[in-house]
């Protein structure tokens, strides 16, 4: 495989006040890898996120994300790593009080000095920037509306397009579709590859509808009770996989009722 | 999805911004033209070179304080008394605003009515209506003449002493609490207390067990606030009579004595950081610690969280309280009169004895003698006069207002803990053991200065700064803005600090500054406007103080006038300091620049 994957983890453990939430973890994701991750509720998807960004630190083992050892991050590299890291989250992406086209272009402020930064607040600068990433997720004019007058599909679009801007080398996108109906949750997925695609991103998605892991991703991994339980493309996926995944939680019937491979 | 919003109205680039930031300069070029500033203090080197030598000699002789064992006892006894005028003057002002916030309060006075339209803000629509125009009348009063002023009236009723400066504070801070309390009581939703009426409750009713103990929380906060600054104030009401320490430090002040003045300072800043730091303690008990836990906040509002309690208090906890404070203002009342010896040689002397005066009917003689300020000199042309005197104070408070506010912000950079301990919880960086223990001191030195700001209050403040510079609007400015630093230095902190931390997550790389500035200071600006609005209220009213001490403007001729017996035109001096916080108050309310719960 690669031999400097955009990150590498070797027999990772993570523990908050004593109890280990991740538990000898051990994956590679290559650059431009477009990742699912999967797992029941509590399985430490969002730890395994945090730890990639550097926000939690390994007890045990060894976490590099972008080639730097995420333990020792401070001064430049730091900031070279946060510049490159692009996030999405399940909600409070937006700054409510700001407008549409500051929030894009906070895309910008792993750049910019604080005096431009706050001239920019007054006086946006780089608008065409902003201004094209929002017409490429179909909401440019949108510009000036405050986040409140969006419904919660277009909110997640303009942190899509932050994403645009920003141009990182790796997005973590956390949940990034858990409050929307399927039929938006579809578009944000497509949004996001489709930047993936073009730009070479890499890709980290946590997922908890499966129905959206056809024909957008390379692989999926499957976390249960903080171990690594399965890894492989999405075809290989199976109704035993995931009620053996999923346990108790397989019950729910949607469920049930995607298409698989049985 | 439904677009609710219409794409016109918010397709073009919007001006409110810039709309407020030409007012802001119109108000500080207004207020530069309206006044004389006395610049050169601070412009021409030699004044700046006498004034730096004056500010050094003053910094040696604080850095060495009168320490002597009886300077020290004086000084203690002093600061007692002091203590015990604030609290006095608290509990009498909590007694009488609570009926007079009841009359005031719409809510509570009125009730439900049918009136609607213009009719619905006729006072004589109905007695009730009557009452409540009336108290809020008495409040505006009470509120808009300043303590500074209701010590200048009472000293000459019932003469110097440490019970003038508590009946002065009490009268003032009757007002503000009056005007609080209604304000809170009136904003609670009808629909919250409508089950209450519902039953059958009349307005009393209504009121104990609906509107009173769904905003008692603000209501107990906001009197702590007060509690707080009538500890300032009444170490320093002194300069105009009102005893304590405010009346040693004036009195040292004009010896030169500056190593006393230091020991004071000393002795004031020891109580006042301890009421900070008690009332800090308190008011986080109030609202519940804002929860700092590794798990992410989830939270859609900007600004301080208000959390529900979540353990349930055992009711004693309540009686405990009110045991406290009951026996605490006992103390105050037996200190006043019998446990006092700060006067000479230590004799004892009850301060309480001229309170007699007011009920013999002595005090009401004398008050007579004063019947002249009920008719104020109205001519045209004074009049003029007097509203360019009230200029400086509004100049004062609006060039004050504005540094402290800046201050304020730049401050609370190092005075969050968010961003100074926190900070690595959501930038990923690994501080090395030194870098902590920087940010740590960083922090430290912030917190220290912006408790030391308002630890002083800004009478003593102007003080200092008159002694350095010489009367004028330079020292009053200087002053407010140093206080306004201080108080708006630890709201600003408190509201970024209860911010989640996962807002500043997605900042794609910014640096610590950049996220302060750009997604921390935006996440609050709503709060701390309506926080520096309310400062700005406050400043007024202080400037109109600071004028009583030499600073110029409204309160400079208000006393000049009333010392040389002229009191017709005091009283016009008068109804304009009354107007002039009513103005501001009315402009507040049209404007929707409420004081910010919490």
């Amino acid at each position: 495989m690669n031999s400097n994957p955009t990150i590498r983890l070797t027999d990772t453990c993570v523990a908050y006040a004593g109890r280990t939430v991740l538990d000898g973890i051990t994956l590679d994701i290559a650059a431009g890898e477009r990742v699912a991750v999967i797992g029941p509720s509590g399985a430490g998807k969002t730890t395994l996120f945090r730890l990639i960004a550097g926000l939690v630190k390994p007890v045990r083992g060894d976490a590099r994300t972008l080639g730097l050892d995420t333990r020792d991050l401070r001064g430049r590299r730091l900031a070279a790593l946060r510049r490159e890291l692009g996030f999405l989250q399940q909600q409070d992406n937006l700054i409510p009080q700001l407008r549409v086209v500051h929030n894009v272009l906070m895309g910008r402020l792993g750049h910019w000095c604080l005096p431009r930064a706050l001239l920019s607040l007054l006086w946006p600068q780089q608008i065409e920037l902003a201004r094209s990433a929002l017409s490429r997720v179909e909401l440019a004019e949108r510009l000036w509306s405050l986040p409140d007058e969006l419904s919660g599909g277009q909110q997640q679009r303009v942190a899509v397009a932050r994403l645009i801007v920003q141009q990182p080398r790796l997005v973590l996108a956390d949940e990034p579709v858990s409050a929307l109906d399927l039929r938006l949750g579809r578009e944000i997925i497509g949004l996001l590859t489709e930047l993936a695609t073009r730009d070479g991103v890499t890709l980290l998605v946590n997922l908890h509808t499966l129905d959206l892991l056809q024909g957008h991703f390379d692989r999926v991994v499957a976390l249960r009770d903080g171990k690594l339980f399965w890894q492989g493309r999405p075809e290989a996926l199976t109704q035993a996989l995931l009620r053996e995944l999923y346990g108790a939680e397989y019950r729910a019937p949607h469920l049930d009722e995607i298409a698989l491979p049985a | 999805m439904s677009t609710l919003a219409l794409p016109a109205l918010h397709g073009k680039r919007p001006w409110g911004h810039f709309v407020a930031i030409v007012a802001l300069l119109l108000a500080v070029v207004a207020a530069f033209a309206a006044a004389e500033w006395d610049l050169a203090a601070l412009t021409d080197a030699e004044r700046r070179a006498a004034a730096a030598g004056r500010m050094g000699a003053w910094l040696a002789a604080f850095l060495s304080p009168d320490l002597s064992t009886d300077f020290l006892a004086h000084g203690w006894e002093l600061t007692l008394q002091t203590l015990s005028a604030a609290i006095l003057g608290t509990a009498l002002a909590v007694v009488l605003a609570y009926p007079l916030a009841m009359g005031a309060s719409r809510a509570v006075c009125v009730g439900e009515e049918s009136a609607r339209g213009a009719w619905r803000h006729f006072p004589l629509r109905s007695p009730a209506a009557l009452l409540c125009s009336l108290c809020r009348l008495i409040q505006d009063v009470l509120r808009a003449v300043p303590d500074f002023v209701w010590a200048i009236i009472l000293v000459a009723m019932i003469g110097l002493g440490p019970l003038t400066g508590a009946l002065a504070l009490a009268l003032n801070i009757t007002g503000i609490l009056a005007k609080v309390y209604s304000e809170l009581w009136d904003s609670v939703p009808e629909e919250r207390y409508a089950q209450v009426r519902g039953l059958g409750g009349g307005r009393i009713a209504t009121f104990l067990y609906g509107i009173r103990p769904l905003a008692s929380r603000n209501v107990l906060s906001f009197t702590l606030m007060r509690a707080e600054c009538a500890i300032r104030n009444a170490a320093v009401i002194g300069a105009v009579g009102g005893g304590g320490l405010g009346a040693e430090i004036w009195y040292q002040i004009r010896f030169g004595a500056w190593d006393k003045v230091g020991t004071l300072i000393l002795f004031t800043l020891l109580l006042t950081l301890t009421a900070d730091l008690a009332s800090n303690y308190i008011r986080r008990q109030l609202r519940g610690d804002p929860n700092r836990s590794a798990a992410p906040v989830s939270c859609a509002v900007a600004g301080p969280i208000e959390r529900e309690a979540v353990a349930i208090r055992p009711p004693r906890a309540a009686w405990w309280a009110a045991g406290f404070v009951g026996l605490v203002t006992v103390w105050s009342l037996w200190f006043m009169g019998w446990g006092n010896r700060a006067g000479q040689d230590g004799a004892v002397r009850n301060h309480l004895e001229p309170a007699l005066e007011l009920f013999t009917g002595q005090a009401w003689e004398n008050l007579r003698f004063f019947e002249r300020l009920l008719s104020p000199v109205l001519e045209a042309e004074f009049v003029w006069r007097v509203v360019q005197s009230a200029a400086i104070p509004l100049a004062i408070a609006v060039v004050g207002t504005l540094l402290g506010v800046a201050g304020a912000i730049v401050l609370t950079r190092w005075h969050s803990a968010s961003f100074q301990l926190h900070s690595a919880r959501f930038t990923g960086e690994t501080p090395a053991l030194w870098l902590r223990g920087v940010r740590a001191l960083q922090l430290a030195a912030a917190r220290a200065t912006a408790m030391v700001a308002r630890g002083v209050p800004e009478v003593m403040w102007a003080f200092l700064l008159i002694a350095f510079f010489g009367p004028g609007l330079v020292a009053g400015t200087l002053a407010i803005a140093l206080h306004t630093l201080g108080v708006l230095g630890r709201v600003y902190g408190e509201a970024v600090d209860n911010l989640p931390l996962s807002r500043f997550e997605p900042v794609c790389g910014a640096s610590r500054m950049v996220t302060y500035g750009a997604v921390a200071v935006p996440l609050a600006w709503r709060d701390w406007m309506s926080y520096a609005f309310f400062q700005f209220e406050s400043n007024v009213r202080a400037a109109v103080v600071l004028g009583l001490i030499g600073v110029g403007g409204l309160g400079f001729q208000f006393s000049f006038n009333f010392e040389w017996f002229r009191f017709e035109r005091a009283g016009t001096y008068l109804l304009a300091m009354i107007l002039l916080t009513v103005l501001i108050d009315r402009a507040s309310r049209m404007l929707r620049l409420g004081r910010a719960s919490g």
